[in-house]
């Protein structure tokens, strides 16, 4: 759901560009006091990046991928791990794929950094001591994408691009589906298993976030 | 670094375009549907847009491109990391 250039006025660009600066400034400020290995966030990150490059097929002729932030989240333990992760790849994607736009890289870091890892986040920490790990991934990574793509359409909707009621009803529906077979399944999978692998990691019950 | 996460996203970056659907996106997909698509504009030469690898051609082309994207964000994450961190024993 990578916004391009030329679907949002610049005026707009911009004004998601400094909500956005906001929080990836907030972000640097938690790297620099809460983050614990960088190696671990530099291969997350490039592992994000690498996923993203999966679009599974999903009906109706469209196809959708992982984004990744709620899993950047939940393994580092803290939402501010997957704004700064996916504005990392968004950058990247942006300057050298031309993957999502330059001017639109505020509404994106917004979408899929911000609002996704925020929302999925809060929601696993709200679900995983009734539900287990992998439910409770599964469902914030979920809601997660749905929030953003939401959001996705509310922003085109307010630029004119999309008519905002059938931006939401598409945007909405695809991704619900995505939500399913890419970003909450593979999730899932990837929080249960570094949590077999890694017991004591931060995205465990009893990891840093809990203490 | 730890090698046997560095090499399992190394080696999604090569399956990734190989195995990846090349059906629209759910946002390509919903501007197809609601007659957006031709607003998109392309501000910049971007080196490896649309994720192939100049000069090269197939899928060796979008394997040569990932690779070197995955490349960059591993290298920029790090550095990044790094000087965040370093920052800290400062304070």
């Amino acid at each position: 759901m990578h916004i391009p250039d030329g679907f949002l006025p610049l005026s707009h660009a911009l004004v998601y560009m400094a909500v956005a600066a906001f929080f990836v400034s907030r972000a640097l400020r938690w790297a620099r006091s809460g983050l614990e290995e960088a190696p671990m966030l530099a291969t997350l990150a490039a592992g994000i990046f690498a996923i993203q490059a999966l679009n599974i097929p999903v009906p109706w002729g469209t196809s959708g991928h992982m984004t990744g932030g709620v899993l950047a989240s939940i393994l580092l333990g803290s939402p501010w791990a997957g704004v700064l992760i996916l504005s990392l790849v968004l950058v990247v994607q942006a300057l050298l794929f031309a993957d999502g736009g330059i001017t639109a890289l505020g509404a994106n870091i917004l979408n899929m950094g911000v609002i996704s890892s925020f929302a999925g986040y809060y929601t696993y920490l709200a679900l995983r001591r009734r539900a287990g790990t992998a439910v409770a991934s599964f469902a914030g990574a979920w809601l997660g994408m749905m929030l953003a793509a939401l959001a996705t359409a509310v922003e085109l909707g307010i630029a004119g691009t999309f008519p905002l009621k059938e931006g939401i009803i598409f945007m909405g529906l695809y991704h619900a589906v995505i939500g399913v077979v890419a970003e909450g399944t593979m999730t899932a999978l990837v929080v249960s298993t570094v949590l077999r692998l890694m017991p004591g990691s931060a995205a465990s019950p009893a990891g840093r976030d809990a203490a | 670094m730890r090698a046997a996460p560095v090499i399992l996203v190394l080696l999604i970056s090569v399956l990734a375009p190989l195995l990846a659907s090349s059906n629209p996106d759910g946002l390509e997909s919903t501007a197809e549907k609601l007659g957006a698509s031709g607003m998109e504009t392309v501000l910049h030469p971007a080196p490896l847009a649309d994720y192939t690898f100049p000069g090269i051609q197939g899928d060796l082309s979008a394997v040569f491109a990932m690779l070197t994207g995955t490349g960059a964000v591993l290298i920029l994450g790090f550095l990044a990391a790094e000087v965040l961190r370093s920052g800290r024993s400062g304070d």
